[in-house]
């Protein structure tokens, strides 16, 4: 046999299962895609569904719902990100410093980590209920409050809420990759900035930070794209209440589809939720591949 | 004067210390302590951090009750089976094509990588209501192979990107010298590339294995029956319209919990270092 039949074979051999399961994934959004031009609704029992055109794109696009929603996620995630690459780099930075104790720390941010979304969700459900959550019990004890904050059933706090926890569960991520590219700075160039006779915030902004800025910025993306996909929490925590206040799109693409059955406004709305990692995705692999 | 400042210095990364150990651990403790109570010092006005009377109750009571068909120990094993095959389905999988895609090359690479890298970032939600569509014409819904596979095509981009990122830093010489001896690719593989793989492959499973471990996203549009609840659902089944047991769902929380945690503590290291591999250029 040829060699390059031969090698073309054992390639086809390795890449198949993977191409084919990937396939399982491009073949629904595809069939997204067709659902989003259709009239797609299960309750009206046809079984024909009409090309609509663009016509759930424009419900969607003239709904005032939409924008609101869109809004209330835009917060949610910018504010959530912020929160986990903050907090993240908080962290690593504490645990690169020298001192005792601090395998106690990395080994405790793997909690919030491996907890499953659910566990949390219902954990915190509890702890912060207005009349039953431990939380309000300690803050009346130590009288930092008047009376129970109904942190998950007042519109203006739930948001900050359900952000708070997501940022919980997920900056121990962030963490760990940020203190993983801070441990492959080479030591070297400290210990020439100290001969030199740097201050500590002149090592962070011309060492550590230039060092770490792909890692950083690489996350960054990572926790965007991540974050606009969340769903279990916040659904879970607050089912997208109090008054809609924490009503994601995804919450919404979720009821929309699974308790209204109107597939086709839904998939409409997943498309444009969609876009929107698409584009994140593709600032990512330009930046991965700037130098090829 | 020089002395007095690292004291406050130390002081100071103590205090900073304290404080992200307890916001990491509180919850933790306080998951332990809900599933070690009864109800009532539960759902109570005066709930204390500790409760007043340690009891196992919630424990015995999640083995003795189902709901109509649904109880713990079959949705246990339902929620370890699906996950472990699709862990394991997923993972071979895409260490395999993670390989091939290293040391082969072939037309429209870069176009798969960038598909991959895309259906790890895509919503979920926008995959499954098409998923759930093909699925109810296939007159496959409440049927936990479709729950699993589900799971699979989730997981595979990822780890494959992974994989890939993995096997980018690793020199193929042993590789070459077993192919010289003799040994097909395939075998290499098998032979001396999975084992090599270890550590990464170990850490893939358990993070793979927890993807479905506490989905609430697809199984709740997938499954419908009691006996093929998975533990997220039957979580749900405690939350009845007037009350909530929350003994039970906080001491299946802790099952559910618990194992993870340990496992994750031991993979901790293998985990960072498979996905720093894919950061880096």
């Amino acid at each position: 046999m040829k060699k390059t039949t031969r090698r073309g074979i054992e390639a086809t051999l390795f890449i198949l299962p993977l191409l084919t399961l990937v396939l399982f994934v491009a073949i629904p959004l595809v069939q997204a895609v067709i659902m989003s031009f259709s009239d797609y609704d299960m309750l009206s029992g046809s079984r024909e569904h009409a090309f609509v055109g663009l016509d759930n794109y424009q419900t969607v696009w003239e709904k005032a719902r939409f924008w609101k929603m869109a809004a209330i996620t835009g917060w949610y995630t910018l504010w959530s990100v912020f929160g986990k690459m903050l907090l993240g780099l908080i962290v690593a930075l504490l645990l690169n410093a020298k001192f005792r104790g601090k395998g106690i720390l990395r080994s405790l941010l793997v909690i919030p980590w491996a907890m499953p979304g659910i566990v949390v969700a219902f954990l915190f459900t509890l702890f912060l209920d207005s009349e039953y959550g431990v939380m309000n019990a300690l803050l009346l004890a130590l009288k930092l409050v008047p009376e129970g904050v109904p942190f998950i059933s007042r519109a203006d706090i739930a948001l900050p809420v359900v952000i708070l926890i997501g940022v919980w569960k997920n900056f121990p991520f962030v963490a760990l990759m940020l203190l993983a590219a801070l441990q492959n700075i080479p030591k070297e160039l400290y210990e020439a900035a100290d001969v030199d006779g740097a201050k500590p915030l002149q090592k962070f902004f011309r060492i550590t930070w230039p060092m770490t800025f792909s890692v950083w910025f690489i996350m960054l993306i990572l926790q965007l794209v991540g974050t606009i996909k969340e769903f279990d929490l916040v659904y879970l925590v607050t089912g997208g209440g109090p008054a809609l206040a924490t009503n994601l799109v995804g919450l919404d693409i979720y009821d929309q589809s699974f308790r209204f059955f109107k597939l086709g406004i839904a998939s409409a709305e997943g498309i444009l939720l969609m876009l929107l990692s698409l584009i994140l995705a593709f600032i990512y692999y330009r930046y991965e591949f700037r130098k090829r | 004067m020089m002395k007095l400042f690292d004291i406050v210095k130390k002081s100071a990364l103590y205090v900073l210390l304290l404080v992200a150990a307890l916001v990491l651990l509180v919850p933790l403790v306080m998951l332990l302590s809900y599933a070690l109570r009864d109800n009532s010092e539960i759902i109570t006005v005066d709930a204390r951090f500790f409760p007043n009377n340690w009891t196992l109750s919630a424990f015995f009571n999640v083995f003795k009750r189902s709901v109509g068909e649904a109880n713990f120990i079959g949705s246990f094993f339902n929620s370890l089976w699906i996950n472990t095959l699709s862990a394991i389905f997923s993972t071979y999988v895409a260490a395999l094509g993670g390989y091939g895609f290293i040391r082969y090359n072939f037309a429209g690479k870069k176009l798969f990588f960038f598909f991959i890298f895309f259906s790890q970032v895509m919503p979920w939600i926008v995959l499954l209501i098409p998923y759930y569509s093909i699925m109810a014409g296939l007159k496959m819904l409440d049927n936990l192979f479709t729950v699993m596979f589900s799971y699979i095509i989730i997981c595979v981009p990822v780890n494959a990107w992974l994989f890939i990122g993995f096997f980018k830093e690793q020199t193929p010489s042993l590789e070459e010298a077993a192919k010289i001896d003799g040994c097909s690719p395939i075998g290499v593989f098998h032979r001396i590339v999975m084992p090599l793989a270890m550590p990464a492959l170990s850490a893939l499973l358990l993070f793979s294995f927890i993807v479905g471990w506490g989905d609430f996203l697809f199984s709740s549009v997938l499954v419908s029956s009691g006996r093929n609840l998975t533990l997220p659902l039957l979580l749900q089944t405690y939350k009845g319209m007037y009350f909530v047991d929350w003994a039970m769902i906080m001491a299946v929380s802790v099952i559910m919990t618990v194992p993870i945690v340990v496992l994750f503590l031991f993979l901790q290291k293998q985990l960072v270092n498979l996905m720093t591999g894919s950061l880096k250029e």
